[in-house]
């Protein structure tokens, strides 16, 4: 059985980014580069999948040097290969796009199942390997909290808000997962420093059609400070006040 | 030209549905376009009362359950017709757990950008739909003009606003489609038991701290989380009095939690508890002592007895839920 | 007449006695050899502890003459050391008797013979006292921290035979021939009288058969000495030669760049330092170790003397002759007290022989976070936190910077070069407490006319946790970060008010091509006092304070007077506890245990708070961000605690002088 997981590169998020002088790109050069978490518990599952019942796992990446580092974090967590797909430097990639770019890729590979984290940290975009599902045909669900193989089928059961949604279908298929799936494990140190030499395999991606369809108008920064807003008063006006300031807890009554 | 809302599908009108049902609307009137909704589910003569006055124009949905309600497999090809049969230029979803992930298929099969997550949606001259999308965990939000046409769009509650506008309540649409051949089958779904909410995943926590004075002191704050839907988090001060288990532990050495929501209860806010809570999005504080220092990490403060706040807050919350069901 | 006495009274039968002494040696030899065999087992070369070879020896010199090994153990010492010395003065003797007799040398005559032979009878009977005393601590007393069993017994019993045998050996004789010089023998004398009835034959015949038999004794012992816990006489004093007194401050790094290496830290004994192998067989179980570390005493599974014997069963069971079986050391420790240690070093200070006790735990711990990534969930997040913002709380690393330029404090980066680097650490600019403490300190340097700078963003933590806690890959990233610092800034003087942080650039920096001078702010304060640029504060402190002396600053880097020098110039009526200075009790949060939860309520801090309590100390100073968090938790779980207050030593001073009834 061959799985591929997609794994993405992104900023620490205890980090924060900062935006560009031209009011429309995001700089976090000055950050830590990590790999997404969602995508380590996706690498997780693919790895303890070869341990039960002894899959092939290919990371797979997309980008340049801060993609090789999840690449790297996924050898050392026991990925059996690792494919780049190289595009030519150019504006930062949609979904859409990255879907584009990682479909050849996959397609040549056939892997009977594909994981992803259900979305990348930094741009939060959930979606790209939903898209490569529908491109290659496979069956896909997202948002996987359990899982288990049997035979051919997959069981999984999918969060939803207030429960989860229990579903049954053949492989091959995508799977994006979500927290609480697994505990990704902390590679050993030899581990890690023998991850730095294995080989990565390139591709090239010609990104025919990788044209955003969208355009940035403006970045902003919204106020990152905690906004220490104090009530007093009785306790009706405190609650009042709480209930019409606090949009969070608003929407949750 | 019109703009499409896919409609919650688990088949719910969620609060997060209908506001996206809000935000749409008000774009449809600023641009002059026709507005659409697609039920993806059974009984849609039930919920139509509740779309009344949202300016919906036409609830498209599918005659005799042919397509099983909560697969995507079976869905997606009608949705895909149907934005093309519509010429929809903007197809937004409330961005829930399956609003999500159908638009990100639905996406793929128009080959059309997708915006998931948005705080807002505009209209940019030309009527260009226009949305406002957080990035790094909302560290930055970006203003996107969706150029490409079709777009999709996923929104978060509270996106809009919900105004009725009189009574009227929107055509049914019944379409017809053959019986699709599935390899997917959706078993069953698992509601939650009303149980505790684990605290790693909760989207909401309450905690309590050396505040509460004691082990008596919890149910007023379980209430709270069973009407919150929230986990129950605690200081390190509270389980080493040995007032709750260790597994609610907040903290450095305990659970790092970054919830959307974060209430602090009777905590003083000591560095190594906020070292486990700093990525809640919204923190909300009630502490006697208006010195302490978690009113320097909160969003919204409240001084004095949580012994009183919290009751009143769980009434309040009850009060509002009732309201809007 | 010629000051000595006739040798060579068997001269005949010499012959003999070289037969006996060539087979003892022999065996004395081959034995030896076995044992050092066992230590090659280690890793390291020789020449690692042959450094400064004159400072070893003296050191040694030292410890074998002065209690200094014997902490608050007087009497121990007493009987121990008058068994060392008067074993050296067998040795010595029986040398100075080979030499007159091999080779005519003056070395058995004249004065100094005199000298000899009443030092002889003295210490024969003061090494009976000691055996006596050994005997009776071990079968009457029978204190708690004292392992060992039937083979001490025995060792004992030769102990006492060995003398004793010898005195009426010197009896016999002085009873047989009289002795001009009889008088410098005294106990010789006093028992001779008790053969004087006998006659000559039988005099000649006893003289003989203790003669030979006192040989047989003394070759049997020698030869002994490798085989079994005898060989303590030998491998104690090489574990104080080989020891690196100082090594837990200044751990050995790790070499990554090693491609191959697939084990980091010790799994088996051969993953030792050669000069832990040496130490099992130093370590006789004495137990003080264990009955001075502070986790065994609040009741953790931790004890320095099982891991020790643990080694030492693992080295036993890979080195047999029998059946080799390969050996983990972490069957010999659990999990638990592997991670109960917070590395304060009593354990070290408690050992006569200079057993390393805190680099052996760490090596253990570095092969259990490195190899094999098995260690407290916890601290998953701590390492994910250093790693990613620079400190263990994973506050935005940027924050470094703004909070001290909120506060006031000007930054390295943006300020021109200042006097002194005040290395604020990561709780002197994250946690408000100690921030508290950080702005005392910078208020005093105010006061005292020193300009200072702190660091930004581009600084993180010193790495001392992760080092100790044996992520040392962590700590060489760590330390690489704030090189690049230093090197940027060009500031060599630092001032800090964390003795982890000082221990850590001043000893282990180096390492890595660090070369800063730096001062606890202890020393800094104490210095500034003398100097007089500082307001003498003189009026006396009205409640009973106590200090609280850090591990890492008083027993690793021996600084405890200068904190006393501050207290008493702000007149405070000092209360100090029985553990004090270097023999502090830990308050619990070295060794990374600040980062760990505690299991069960048992807490260092609570019980050290304690021992101030019973003293009547209202409030306790300190001078380490760790000290003044554990000890604070301490108080709130001390129920008759409600008002003690605990206090850094610049915030004391800063309150002293700011106090209402000062101009």
């Amino acid at each position: 059985m061959k799985i591929a997981v997609l794994v993405k590169s992104v900023p620490d998020t205890a980090g924060t980014p900062e935006i560009g002088p031209d009011g429309r790109s995001v700089v976090t050069e000055h950050l830590e580069t990590v790999l997404n978490p969602y995508d380590e518990i996706a690498v997780e599952e693919a790895v303890r999948m070869k341990e039960a019942l002894g899959a092939e796992v290919v990371a797979v990446g997309l980008g340049d040097e801060a993609a090789r580092k999840a690449l790297r974090t996924a050898f050392a967590m026991g990925a059996d290969a690792a494919v780049l797909a190289r595009r030519p430097e150019e504006e930062p990639l949609t979904g859409k796009g990255a879907a584009l770019c990682l479909a050849p890729v996959l397609r040549e590979l056939r892997p009977d199942l594909i994981l992803a984290g259900k979305q990348a940290v930094d741009d939060d975009g959930a979606q790209v390997a939903e898209r490569v599902a529908e491109m290659l045909g496979y069956l896909h669900a997202s948002a996987v909290t359990r899982l288990a193989k049997d035979g051919a089928q997959l069981v999984v059961d999918r969060e939803i808000e207030g429960g989860a949604l229990s579903m049954e279908f053949p492989l091959p298929a995508v799977l994006t997962v979500e927290k609480g799936l697994n505990t990704p494990r902390y590679p050993t140190l030899p581990q890690i420093l023998k991850a730095k030499r294995r080989e990565i395999r390139e591709v090239a991606v010609d990104g025919e059609g990788v044209r955003p369809g969208w355009r940035v108008d403006v970045l902003s920064l919204p106020d990152t400070q905690r906004r220490r807003q104090i009530f007093q008063g009785t306790v009706t006006e405190q609650v009042d006040n709480l209930l019409r300031e606090a949009r969070p807890l608003g929407g949750l009554s | 030209m019109s703009i499409l809302v896919l409609l919650e599908p688990r088949g719910e009108l969620t609060s997060s549905c209908l506001s996206t049902v809000a935000a749409a609307g008000r774009l449809a009137r600023d641009t002059g376009v026709e507005l659409h909704a697609v039920w993806p589910s059974p009984g849609i003569r039930a919920q139509l009362g509740r779309l009344a006055g949202l300016g919906i124009q036409t609830v498209h949905t599918v005659r005799e359950d042919v397509l099983p309600p909560f697969s995507h497999e079976a869905w997606i090809p009608f949705l895909a017709d149907l934005t093309r049969s519509l010429g929809a230029r903007l197809v937004v979803a409330p961005a829930s757990a399956l609003g999500k992930a159908w638009s990100a298929a639905l996406a793929a099969r128009l080959d059309a950008e997708l915006a998931q997550d948005c705080l807002g949606l505009e209209a940019a001259e030309g009527g260009v739909p226009t949305v406002r999308k957080p990035l790094y965990a909302g560290k930055i939000v970006a203003t996107l003009r969706l150029t490409g046409a079709p777009a999709l769009a996923t929104l978060r509650a509270g996106a809009a606003q919900v105004v009725r506008a009189g009574e009227q309540t929107p055509e049914i649409a019944w379409h017809v489609v053959p019986p699709p051949e599935l390899r997917s089958v959706v078993r069953e779904l698992v509601q939650n038991a009303g149980g505790a909410i684990e605290l790693g995943e909760a989207r909401v926590v309450v905690a309590g701290g050396r505040g509460l004075g004691g082990p008596d002191n919890w149910p007023v704050l379980r209430e709270l989380c069973a009407t919150l839907g929230a986990a129950l988090g605690a200081s390190r001060a509270a389980v080493d009095a040995g007032w709750i288990q260790h597994a609610h532990q907040v903290g450095q050495t305990g659970r790092v939690v970054s919830p959307d929501l974060y209430i602090a209860c009777g905590i003083s806010g000591s560095i190594q508890h906020l070292a486990g809570m700093r990525g809640a999005k919204t923190v909300v504080a009630i502490n006697k002592d208006p010195a302490a220092e978690i009113f320097q990490h909160c969003d919204y403060g409240l001084v004095g007895d949580l012994l009183q706040i919290v009751p009143a807050l769980t009434a309040a919350v009850k009060q509002r839920q009732r309201r809007v069901a | 007449m010629e000051m000595s006495r006739p040798l060579g009274v068997y001269g005949d039968f010499y012959w003999l006695m070289y037969l006996l002494s060539a087979g003892a040696l022999a065996i004395f030899t081959f034995g030896v050899r076995a044992r050092v065999r066992r230590w090659r087992v280690g890793e390291g070369r020789l020449g690692d502890r042959l450094d400064r070879p004159w400072r070893r020896l003296r050191d040694l010199a030292v410890d074998l003459a002065t209690p200094r090994r014997f902490r608050r153990r007087g009497k121990p010492w007493l009987f121990h050391s008058l068994m060392v010395w008067g074993f050296a003065l067998f040795l010595l003797a029986t040398f100075c008797v080979l030499l007159q007799e091999r080779f005519g040398l003056s070395t058995f005559a004249g004065g100094w013979y005199l000298l000899l032979s009443l030092a002889l009878d003295l210490f024969s009977i003061l090494f009976l006292a000691g055996v006596m005393f050994a005997a009776w601590r071990r079968w009457a007393v029978r204190p708690a921290e004292l392992g060992g069993g039937a083979e001490d017994g025995a060792v004992l019993a030769v102990l006492a035979l060995l003398p004793t045998t010898g005195l009426i050996l010197e009896a016999v004789r002085m009873a047989k021939d009289p002795d001009p010089w009889g008088a410098w023998s005294p106990a010789g004398a006093w028992l001779a009288g008790g053969f004087s009835g006998l006659a000559p034959a039988t005099l000649d015949s006893l003289h003989r058969g203790l003669w030979w038999g006192h040989l047989a004794l003394s070759l049997g012992f020698v030869a002994a000495i490798p085989y079994g816990r005898l060989f303590h006489l030998i491998a104690g004093p090489l574990s104080l030669f080989f020891a690196d007194r100082h090594r837990a401050r200044s751990l050995a790094p790790l070499d990554f760049t090693d491609e191959a290496a697939e084990r980091f830290g010790a799994e088996r004994v051969g993953d030792l330092h050669w000069k832990s192998l040496v130490e099992t067989d130093a370590c006789l179980d004495c137990g003080r170790c264990q009955s001075d570390c502070p986790a065994w005493e609040i009741g953790e599974p931790l004890s320095p003397l099982q891991i020790g014997q643990g080694v030492r069963r693992c080295l036993d069971r890979e080195t047999s002759l029998g059946r080799r079986a390969a050996a983990s050391l972490h069957e010999q420790i659990s999990e638990e007290a592997l991670w109960a240690c917070s590395t304060c070093g009593a354990c070290e200070r408690a050992c006569p022989v200079a057993v390393e006790h805190v680099p052996r735990l760490v090596a253990l711990r570095r092969y259990r976070v490195l190899s094999e990534s098995r260690f407290p969930a916890e601290l998953q997040t701590t390492f994910r936190n250093l790693e990613r913002s620079g400190n263990p709380w994973g506050m935005p690393a940027r924050e470094r910077g703004e909070r001290a330029t909120a506060a006031g404090w000007p930054l390295a980066a943006e300020t021109p070069p200042a006097e002194v680097l005040l290395w604020t650490g990561c709780a002197g600019v994250f946690d408000p407490r100690y921030r508290q403490v950080t702005a005392a300190l910078a208020k005093l340097l105010d006061l005292a006319g020193i300009s200072y700078v702190v660091p930004g963003d581009e600084a993180v933590c010193c790495g001392d946790g992760a080092r100790r806690l044996g992520n040392e890959y962590l700590f060489q990233d760590l330390v690489a970060k704030n090189m690049t610092f230093f090197e940027k800034i060009g500031v060599r003087q630092v001032v800090t008010a964390c003795p982890h942080c000082f221990n850590c650039l001043q000893h282990e920096y180096p390492q890595f091509g660090g070369d800063l001078t730096v001062t606890h702010h202890s020393e800094f304060l104490a210095d500034l006092l003398a100097a007089g640029r500082l307001p003498a504060a003189d009026g006396a402190e009205k409640s009973t304070i106590g200090f609280h002396d850090p591990c890492y600053l008083a027993r690793y880097n021996g600084i405890s007077a200068a904190p006393r020098r501050v207290l008493a110039a702000l007149g405070s009526d000092l209360y100090e506890p029985a553990r004090t200075g270097p023999d502090a009790f830990c308050c619990g949060g070295g060794g990374g245990r600040m980062w760990l939860e505690e299991k069960e309520g048992r807490s260092m801090g609570k019980q050290r708070v304690r021992q101030f309590l019973d003293g009547g100390a209202r409030r306790i100073a300190t001078a380490c961000p760790f000290c003044l968090t554990m000890l604070s938790e301490g108080v709130r779980r001390n129920a008759e605690a409600e008002d003690v207050r605990v206090l850094d030593l610049a915030e004391l001073m800063v309150e002293n002088m700011t106090r209402p009834d000062r101009r």
